[in-house]
């Protein structure tokens, strides 16, 4: 188990410098091409030759110069400024994935009637709403909810939720519960089909037969072989709930690396409305460098730890 | 596809049909989808472009776009620039379904085909596949999209999404195809096929893609939910297509291009504002429910593949299971059928493919748009207001508008019928001509004299038509009937008369109601929009009914000649037997007023019946001995009287002659003029009116003027062919004028109708405002600004101006250059007197009370004497002035200091000696502070000091405040986002009022409050105007004022305001204007200057406005004099 854990963490560090390199020459070749045909970047840069600007930028780095953030934040620190995006969304993403880990486990377990082994109507009525109901959409039925909710109250009333915003208060509600919606379906329906497919297995009606009830036979045998799936689609559900996440932050106006990496891939004409993005910040190489090599660690981590944990749990999986 | 384990149980005890109530419902969702992506925009009731609107009132309430659902007339409401959102998305469900549909396309054909490599192929190219599904799973679609499609660039339009979309969104469907293929390859009878010497097309062919495809059209149903999803969520990110953001709002086609209706585009949070999601949701709903219908469809097609589904047993299963059998028996296994011959499949993948590459090849060649838009891009302006509606104007019979005519007399062209023109012609919004000759003719004309169409009618017309909102026109005719013509130039209905008596006047139509209304000699009818008729009533009043009848401003009367009616039912209203009615005159001010004999009578209608309410009398005695023969009143108030006579030569009646009062019955303009038998044809935005009459006693050729308050002589003057004026009608820079004898006279170059402002409102926040922020806010005065401008440079300075003009008195400015200097100015520009200050000068100076000036320069502060003596100086040790001087309580002058990269607010008393200084928070501070003598705080955006001793104070408000402001009325303000609370400090505290203004747009540059407590706000080319509790009375949208600051504001809550358009790609102008809340136009524009400059600021006195720029030039606006 060690060296596989091992071998896994010693792929990590290059396969990031790999993306980190990708993510830089993307900007830096893109950038260029869309500024030529883009009034408002026409005059940011002129085409430079890739590798030495690359290698130029790795020596600062190495010297200790991660470079600054361009842009309103200026003056601060790229890697400072990284560091509080990746705390800010570090810390959403957590909640996010506990709560809809707890609440999506409990649902998908609740909801499979044993015999016959079946998942029940009401996850599978709210598992179809729940997928099909866009993130963006639950987020503004909130915003409207809330200035109803404020247009009658006696004005100088504090409202009970902060329309949007940071902070790690109030502010972080309805952005995790935004946020948890679609994983914790997803987990549900999954989790619910894979305990269906094992309550559906031989050893069931064996164990049935030996008079073991249904209660022990689906807690103790059947939650236990299927552990090793479930971490593989909790995996799965962080990467819905990264993709979610840009949205998210987006709707929220909170600061995070997702809505840093939409800054850095929408061009500021678009986005400018909430006041979020520089235009400065599109496409620019270290930022996006940084910001993709952040979110590839996420992912290697992540994957990382729940194969760690499948295989922990399920020793046919193999080390 | 997963591998169906089922269980030993269910095998046994769900077998058999229940229904598939996930494959019903889906189905209908999705075929009501398609019904709506092909009928759709045939139901939208409105033009999804058009933008009729930017306010609208309900229940006496003025809404600012983005209305709420249910506002009438729009049915889900708006978006943030008043279009109409129900026919948005009538109109965006085919241009985004058909993106979805062949990216869906795309991902489909891609994942199926890596899909059956990977799983089947086990050489390196399988390999690879496997590799790049497991590489594609790792990582979020919508990040690999974002990535994809900034670096093609939406303006690239749909590939940009068939690139992003695709690059790794077929892994999905790859990975079930892979799951399938894999379960298939396993099998025994693959290894029998082996074995027999299949080769490995034979096994894919015969094998394999039998038991993938099946999968094809659930995959697909899956595949068209994803991308939906998907694209929503970059519409809502600002993906969308058409987002071709960087092309020039101002610009008319632009706007077109930008607005085109999709649902992507529709939930952008680019224009919307989030606190306002009416649109999201409405969209967002849309969205939902097709997802939904996508993914039942294909959880269903996903059952039909499984062999067993569960039997329920309830009342309805016996019929439902019937209804299943048949469905079956009729619909699907027949269809089906078809679908597993292996020639279809063959023609189905090879229609899929072919529709990509046609949907590519149009696309490269431009076809997508006339395919989609080829009826919406031409304009339609559906909804929007005809030019010149009636034979008075508009169906109030103001005959007042709101453009400005022809500055000179010159005919454009003259268009014949030599039946001759039975009246004056209509223009259309987009400024198609309407007339009717006695030939029985309808013509459309284009104002460049093209024949659009014409139509024979059913009789002989009468009068000038009339044009409703939705752009029909209605003729009466001399059967006594109304047609009802579309504006293509088609027949729509025809409403005979049963009594066949003639009409004697064109229609008019109600805004409101739709119905029309024409006279016949005395009797009046009325039609409803649908062509029945409602009513019809004998008005009882003398004269010959010869013109339409005229609206009140809410369209519920109806006055004809000197007779009022219910515009419901036709019953006459009592109002003749308390006063004597020479004519009802509806003004364009929205009032009502009628004449007797000279004077004027202002009404209204109340409770108790009718009342007079002001009575504008004047010393007509003066200048005449008869009687008007019409009136009316202008929008900003201004009354004028016309007479004109026949028989002047047989001593009756007078000369042409024009009278223009003002509301207090003071004559402000007289003309005397030698037609005869003239009449008004129209009333200009500049108060010009233009009429028309004979020459000679009244025999001779038919003449036009043009006649303004300012001038005793007309300011042009043009003989018309022919021997009678018909009528006429008014467009921008252009005057039509028919002839009983049939000609069409078009005078003046314009005619088309003004380019909208407005389009995509883009906002964000300026990297230089032309004026610091403090300036503008306290200058609220009483003085009326110039009216119709002219712009002189009276002075250059050799180096550049800092600070905004500071008016000494009424001629006398005072300005600090760059170079140190500070002088004052008369209004010619001549030097009063010059000071050189220790430093480079910072802001702008401000006046004491006693007339002292004060002025902070880099080194410190001066007060200077109104003759510019010093009278003492204080300068500090270290730091440096960065933000001019204001005045507080007890004459304590604060100012901006920077010491170490630090604000600082700095107190100095009176005499000179410093009093406190305190630090500030905020990041910039290269402004001044806020104060006013009756107020205990100094103010530094949102940050508020105690002037007592500079402590900084905080109120605990629970939301971040963004500004102070001190209201022209004496009160405090703050202004959170788009709102803005008055708030006083009371011994418990900080107490807030009950006010509150919601601008929807949530950022402006400078807000301010006037003396009356109204709120007016600028932000990115927008100025709003808000009562004090909030009702929204005004907006004015101009994008080529994108950076722009107020100057001045008077008690008409005119706001003078100066500035450019942003960017640095576009020649930028400097302009100055003056808009008013009731006004769509503004007051006047003016540009001061062709080339990059900033504004420092600018003054408004009376009648006056000194505007200074950076690069060191003053200009003064002011009114020619007379």
């Amino acid at each position: 188990m060690i060296r596989f854990i091992l071998r896994r963490l010693a792929i990590i560090p290059p396969a990031l410098l790999v993306v980190h390199f990708l993510g830089f020459s993307y900007a830096h070749l893109v950038r260029p091409l869309r500024a030529f045909r883009n009034p408002f970047l026409a005059a940011v840069t002129q085409p430079e030759p890739l590798i030495p600007t690359y290698s130029a930028y790795i020596r600062g780095v190495l010297h200790g110069d991660f470079g600054i953030m361009p842009g309103a934040t200026m003056g601060k620190f790229l890697v400072s400024a990284l560091l509080e995006a990746g705390l800010a969304s570090g810390g959403l993403l957590l909640l996010a994935l506990v709560l809809s880990v707890i609440v999506g486990l409990y649902l998908g377990l609740r909801a499979v009637s044993s015999d016959p082994p079946n998942i029940t109507r009401w996850l599978t009525s709210l598992s179809t709403l729940g997928m099909a109901t866009p993130t963006f959409f639950l987020g503004a039925l909130y915003f409207a909810a809330w200035f109803l909710y404020a247009k009658w109250t006696p004005h100088g009333v504090v409202l009970p939720l902060p329309f949007s915003g940071y902070g790690w208060d109030t502010h972080l509600i309805v952005p995790t519960l935004v946020l948890m919606a679609r994983p914790t379906v997803q987990i549900a329906q999954l989790t619910s089909g894979l305990l269906v497919e094992e309550l559906g297995k031989q050893y069931v009606v064996a164990s049935r037969s030996v008079g073991q009830t249904w209660r022990r036979i689906r807690w103790r045998s059947a939650l236990r072989n299927i552990f090793a799936p479930i971490f593989m689609v909790i995996a799965g559900s962080v990467r819905l709930l990264v993709g979610e996440l840009i949205v998210v932050e987006w709707l929220f106006g909170w600061p995070g690396l997702g809505r840093l990496l939409a800054q850095t891939l929408i061009p500021s004409g678009v986005a400018y409305a909430r006041g979020v993005v520089e235009r400065v910040l599109f496409l620019d190489p270290p930022v996006v460098a940084a910001v993709v090599m952040l979110f590839a660690a996420l992912f290697l981590f992540t994957d990382l730890l729940f194969s760690v944990l499948a295989r922990l749990y399920d020793p046919r999986l193999g080390v | 596809m997963k591998k169906e384990t089922v269980g030993l149980s269910s095998q046994v005890a769900h077998r058999g049909l229940g229904v598939n109530w996930s494959l019903l419902l889906g189905g209908a969702i999705v075929a009501f989808f398609i019904f709506l992506y092909v009928r759709g925009p045939k139901l939208a009731p409105k033009d999804p472009l058009a933008t009729p609107a930017m306010v609208v009132q309900v229940d006496g309430k003025w809404l600012l776009p983005p209305f709420p659902f249910f506002t009438p007339g729009y049915p889900l409401g708006s978006d943030t620039i008043g279009r109409d959102l129900f026919s948005r998305i009538l109109w965006g469900i085919r241009p985004t379904f058909t993106l979805v549909v062949i990216i869906a396309t795309v991902r489909l054909v891609l994942g199926t085909v890596i899909g059956l490599i990977a799983g089947w192929s086990e050489r390196w190219i399988g390999r690879l596949s496997d590799t790049a599904i497991s590489a594609a799973l790792a990582v979020p679609v919508i990040m690999v999209a974002l990535g994809g499609i900034a670096a093609v660039g939406v303006d690239l339009g749909i590939w940009a999404f068939i690139v992003g979309l695709s690059v790794t969104g077929w892994v999905d469907t790859a990975r079930m195809v892979r799951e399938q293929t894999a379960a298939v390859r396993g099998q025994v009878y693959i290894e029998a096929a082996k074995a027999l010497g299949a080769s490995q097309w034979q096994l894919l062919n015969r094998h394999v893609l039998r038991q993938v495809l099946p999968m094809i059209w659930m995959l697909f149903a899956f595949e068209i939910s994803g991308t939906l999803m998907l694209v929503a969520a970059l519409g809502f990110l600002g993906y969308y297509i058409g987002g071709d953001i960087w092309v020039q709002v101002t610009d008319a086609t632009a706007v077109a291009t930008t607005g085109m209706p999709e649902l992507g585009q529709m939930l952008a949070t680019t224009g919307a504002r989030i606190t306002q999601p009416w649109s999201l949701i409405a969209v967002g709903v849309v969205i939902f429910t097709a997802v939904l219908g996508f993914n039942l469809l294909g959880e269903g097609l996903r059952q039909r593949l499984r062999l067993y589904r569960v039997r329920r047993h309830s009342v309805l299963s016996g019929y439902t299971y019937r209804l299943q059998l048949w469905l079956d028996e009729n619909v699907l296994w027949p269809f089906s059928k078809v679908a597993r011959m292996q020639v279809f499949r063959y023609v189905f993948v090879i229609a899929l493919l072919s529709v990509v590459l046609a949907f590519g090849w149009s696309h490269i060649r431009g076809w997508i748009q006339p395919l989609f838009f080829s009826v919406t891009f031409t304009p339609l302006l559906e909804g929007d207001e005809p030019l010149w509606a009636t034979e008075r104007g508009d169906p109030m019979g103001t005959r007042g508008s709101r453009f400005v005519g022809p500055e000179e007399g010159d005919i454009a062209w003259v268009f014949e019928d030599t039946s001759g023109f039975t009246g004056g012609p209509v223009v259309g919004a987009d400024g198609t001509v309407y007339v009717t000759s006695n030939g029985s003719r309808l013509y459309a004309l284009s104002p460049d004299a093209e024949v659009l169409w014409q139509l024979e009618l059913q009789a002989t017309p009468v009068g000038t038509p009339s044009l409703s909102a939705e752009g029909r026109i209605y003729v009466s005719d001399k059967n006594g009937g109304l047609s009802a013509i579309t504006s293509a130039g088609k027949l729509l209905w025809y409403v005979p008369s049963e009594n066949n008596r003639a009409a004697t006047a064109g229609p008019v139509v109600s805004p409101s109601t739709g119905a029309i209304f024409y006279p016949t000699g005395s009797f009046l009818r009325a039609i409803s929009a649908e062509g029945e008729l409602l009513w019809e009533v004998n008005a009882l009043m003398y004269g010959g009914g010869l013109h339409p009848p005229q609206l009140s401003p809410d369209g519920s009367m109806l006055f004809f000649e000197n007779v009022a009616l219910k515009a419901g039912d036709g019953n006459l209203l009592g109002m003749a037997d308390q006063v004597e009615v020479d004519e009802f005159i509806v003004g364009a001010d929205g009032q009502t007023y009628l004449r007797e004999g000279n004077n004027i009578l202002k009404w209204d209608e109340t409770v108790s019946g009718f009342e007079v309410t002001q009575t504008i009398t004047w010393d007509y005695m003066k200048f005449t001995t008869s009687s008007p023969q019409t009136g009316g009143v202008t929008p900003d108030n201004i009354i004028w009287l016309f007479y004109s006579s026949f028989a002047r030569s047989m001593g009756l009646g007078e000369d042409t002659r024009l009278v223009w009062l003002n509301g207090n019955g003071q004559v402000i303009g007289n003309v005397h003029y030698s037609t005869r038998d003239s009449q008004v044809i129209a009333v200009d935005g500049n108060n010009t009116v233009y009429s028309c009459g004979n020459l000679e006693q009244g025999y001779g050729a038919p003449e036009c003027q043009a006649f303004s308050p300012q001038s005793e002589l007309p300011l042009w003057r043009t003989t018309l062919d022919g021997h009678s004026v018909a009528g006429g009608a008014l467009a921008p820079d252009r005057l039509y004028v028919t002839t009983k004898e049939g000609y069409l006279h078009a005078i003046g170059e314009g005619g088309y109708p003004p380019l909208q402002p407005g389009g995509i409102a883009q906002v964000g926040t300026p990297e230089k405002m032309g004026v610091e922020e403090g300036q503008p806010q306290a200058t609220s005065s009483a003085h009326l600004g110039p009216a119709h401008p002219e712009v002189r440079l009276i002075f250059e300075h050799e180096s550049s101006f800092v600070s905004a003009p500071v008016l000494l008195d009424d001629d006398k400015v005072l300005m600090a250059a760059n170079n140190g200097e500070l002088f004052a100015l008369d209004a010619h520009g001549g030097i009063l007197w010059k000071v050189t200050l220790p430093g480079q000068p910072v802001g702008t100076p401000v006046l004491g009370t006693a007339g002292e000036l004060y002025i902070t320069d880099k080194l410190g502060l001066s007060a200077y004497t109104p003759s510019g003596e010093l009278i003492w100086r204080y300068q500090p040790e270290s730091g440096k002035s960065v933000g001019g001087p204001t005045i507080g309580p007890k004459g304590v002058i604060y100012y901006t200091l920077e010491i170490a990269s630090k604000g600082y607010i700095q107190a100095v008393s009176p005499d000179g000696e410093p009093l406190w200084r305190s630090e500030v928070k905020a990041f910039t501070y290269y402004q001044a502070p806020q104060a006013a003598p009756g107020i205990d705080f100094v103010f530094f955006r949102s940050e508020a000091f105690k002037t007592s001793d500079g402590s900084l104070l905080d109120f605990g408000f629970p939301f971040k405040v963004d500004r102070f402001i001190i209201g022209a009325d004496g009160n405090t303000y703050l202004q959170a986002r788009g709102t803005v609370v008055r708030w006083q400090e009371t011994i418990e505290g900080i107490e807030l009022s009950e006010d509150r203004v919601l601008s929807s747009e949530g950022l402006s540059t400078a807000t301010g409050v006037t003396p009356l407590g109204q709120v007016w706000m600028l932000g990115f080319g927008t100025v709003y105007w808000f009562e004090g509790d909030g009702e929204a009375i005004g907006v004015y949208v101009d994008q080529e004022m994108y950076l722009s600051s107020v100057m001045g504001i008077d008690q008409d809550l005119r706001v003078y305001v100066c500035g450019r358009s942003t960017g640095a790609w576009i020649t930028l102008k400097c302009k100055c204007l003056a808009v008013q809340p009731n006004m769509r136009d503004p007051v006047w524009k003016v540009t001061l200057r062709d080339e990059f400059d900033e504004f420092t600021g600018g003054v408004v006195s009376s009648g006056k406005m000194f505007v200074a720029t950076e690069a060191g030039y003053l200009f003064l606006l002011e009114d020619p004099t007379p």
